[in-house]
């Protein structure tokens, strides 16, 4: 292996024997079928997939859980598997005995760890709650310490699993913050793009059990391709059309124009349902767009034209993201089209004055 | 940061000498479960490691009462509390290992499907914990030994020999027990029942002389009565030394080599089916 590759998976197969047998007839499960990649030292990779892709199978075997059936993993340095939080707690035992009891079960001498425990603490927030058993903590100071522990120990890879979206957004902010400053090799599953985009810059995309694609997330994620909120028509693809939005800043409000063009005629009675989320993935507001309301009309039987203000009251200067979920069926069938837009806002102007007294912070103007 | 240790992950199985390296590796883990079975095993006690003591000499209580006192076993020259003890305190030891090694697995069964450690090193952990344990009921030996006058022999030296012996026993059924039930399940159940049924056919609270001359072979060729015999040979003067003691041993240690890389082949297979 070269030095400065971390990890080097090589035509990975894992297969589970099923107790009952499968549709085609074969008592088994093929988990993983082929998967190959490289990852770099420093490099930090998410492992995207929809459920039943392999992603977790991909990562139990990286942590040395679970055997491959055939193929081969090879990882250079001390590794971190956060497969769950908290792991190897034992809920009877001190925060502070937890501490030294999973820094050992990740692999530490107890001389390593004794330096490290008042960092631990201290980043926690935990406090003299310290020593009393864990089974004792809330949920939120459980995973924080969990965290702490992971985020004080020297690992040279780490390995999480749908893990990171754990505590407060204060709390999320500052374990980012630590895996962003300190360019450890990062292996992430979730399904959470934004997690995704702000911790990583690679993405690995298996589907049942085989690599998709491994696409670079530089620039097509990024918020840095779209400075401004006055930025060009951009679109999004998705199986029934494409959805072409462009953002226009007024004086008091954000206009997001939207135009889809679908593929075929029949569909004609959908809704937009759309999410604008601030940074950390917490949703400020979600708009409903019904195709039938006035606030839209078609120009022609495949183009539906939309147009959403936004009260900028509610929005400081920072990245935003916005979702698109389109919903048939009323609004409990959701599918989510699978990019997210991504708009930073420099200027907003708060001393703004507007009432909106039916629809609160967001309305739906004629057109 | 270079020469980075590199691991790595295939279907290939580890050869006996990589297997006993991991373990050698992570046998600071050994002490981490022990440490916190022990811990958690008190924890909301107000007796503590008093209960240690206590259930020894409870058990100790009832069987010189009925034994002893109402039945009038004979053990010879060794009073019969004494006899009782000492045969007690290895046959809970080769238990104490046997049942909770092999469930060992099982209870950590959430922790082995998140962080990779030799699976060997749970059962090796609660052999720690056993060997405190009875090292504990000594303080139940000691004041005995010291009332029934009994004289200090050179014989003790070898005790740590007996000791060997005991957990040789254990873990090799440990291993050879949890390498049969990764799949199928249904020697777990039988365990608690045979080590029932399995006091009967050793010396614990009986000599080997109050049974009928055509079932003491039943003791000979029990490697665990052998193993309670050897107990007592280092505590007790007038016993003579048996060379088939020696040979349970050897065979029992090759039955542990065996049994432990038996055990390593199927470790792989423990998570998928954990």
């Amino acid at each position: 292996m070269k030095s400065n590759i971390a990890i080097e998976v090589i035509n990975l197969v894992k297969t589970y024997s099923l107790r009952s047998q499968s549709s085609d007839g074969k008592g088994e499960f093929k988990a993983l079928d082929g998967v190959s990649f490289k990852v770099e030292k420093g490099q930090s990779v998410a492992i995207i997939g929809s459920n039943g892709s392999g992603k977790s199978t991909l990562l139990k075997i990286l942590a040395g859980v679970t055997k491959p059936t055939s193929g081969s993993v090879a990882i250079s340095g001390k590794v971190a598997s956060i497969l769950d939080v908290g792991a190897g707690f034992h809920p009877e035992l001190s925060g502070r005995e937890n501490i030294l009891v999973n820094g050992q079960l990740l692999g530490f001498s107890k001389k390593e760890i004794t330096p490290k425990i008042k960092d631990i603490i201290d980043f926690s927030g935990i406090g003299h709650f310290i020593h009393e058993p864990v089974k004792n903590y809330s949920n939120g100071m459980f995973l924080r310490l969990a965290f702490s522990i992971v985020v004080h120990l020297d690992f040279d890879v780490y390995l999480f699993d749908e893990v990171l979206g754990v505590g407060d957004a204060e709390f999320r902010e500052k374990v980012k913050k630590v895996f962003t400053d300190f360019g450890k090799t990062i292996i992430l599953v979730s399904h959470d793009f934004n997690e995704v985009n702000s911790y990583c810059r690679t993405s690995i995309q298996l589907s049942k059990g085989r690599l998709l694609s491994v696409k670079s997330l530089t620039g097509e994620f990024s918020s840095d391709k779209f400075p401004n909120i006055n930025s060009p028509s951009e679109y999004l693809i998705f199986d029934e059309g494409k959805i072409y939005f462009e953002l226009e800043e007024e004086e008091n409000t954000m206009v997001i124009n939207l135009k889809t063009v679908f593929n075929f005629k029949t569909i004609s009675e959908f809704n937009w349902f759309i999410y604008l989320r601030d940074i950390n993935g917490a949703v400020i507001t979600s708009i409903i767009e019904y195709s039938k309301l006035s606030n839209s009309y078609y120009i022609d039987d495949y183009t539906l034209i939309n147009r959403i203000v936004i009260n900028k009251r509610i929005l400081r200067s920072s990245t935003y993201s916005l979702s698109f979920y389109l919903c048939k069926e009323g609004i409990h069938y959701k599918k989510q089209l699978t990019d997210r837009y991504y708009f930073t806002l420099k200027n907003p102007n708060q001393s703004i004055e507007y009432e909106c007294s039916k629809c609160g912070p967001i309305y739906y103007p004629n057109m | 940061m270079e020469d980075r240790k590199v691991v790595v992950y295939s279907s290939k199985n580890d050869s006996l000498k990589v297997s006993l390296r991991k373990v050698w590796e992570y046998s600071a883990l050994v002490w981490v479960f022990a440490k916190r079975d022990i811990k958690v095993k008190y924890a909301q006690t107000i007796f503590g490691f008093g209960w240690s003591i206590f259930k020894p000499l409870l058990g100790l209580l009832i069987y010189v009462f009925f034994f002893g006192l109402v039945l009038n076993w004979n053990t010879g020259s060794i009073p019969f509390p004494l006899y009782v003890l000492t045969g007690l305190i290895g046959w809970n030891l080769f238990t104490y290992i046997v049942s909770n090694g092999v469930s060992s697995v099982q209870e950590s069964n959430d922790l082995i499907k998140k962080i990779y450690f030799p699976k060997s090193i749970l059962p090796l952990s609660k052999t720690v914990v056993g060997l405190i344990e009875a090292s504990i009921s000594f303080l139940l030996l000691i004041p005995l030994l010291i009332y029934y006058e009994q004289p200090i022999v050179g014989k003790i030296a070898f005790f740590p020999i007996v000791l060997l012996f005991n957990v040789v026993c254990g873990l090799s059924l440990v291993f050879f027990i949890s390498s049969l039930a990764i799949v199928k399940r249904d020697l777990l159940q039988v365990i608690p029942f045979l080590l029932n049924m399995a006091v009967w056919f050793t010396p614990v609270f009986f000599s080997i002389d109050i049974l009928p001359e055509d079932f003491q072979f039943l003791m000979i060729y029990n490697p665990i009565a052998n193993m309670i015999d050897l107990w007592r040979w280092v505590f007790f003067e007038n016993i003579a030394f048996q060379l088939v003691w020696g040979v349970n041993f050897l065979i029992m240690s090759l039955f542990l080599v065996v049994s432990f890389y038996y055990y390593t082949l199927k470790e792989n297979k423990i998570t998928d089916f954990a």
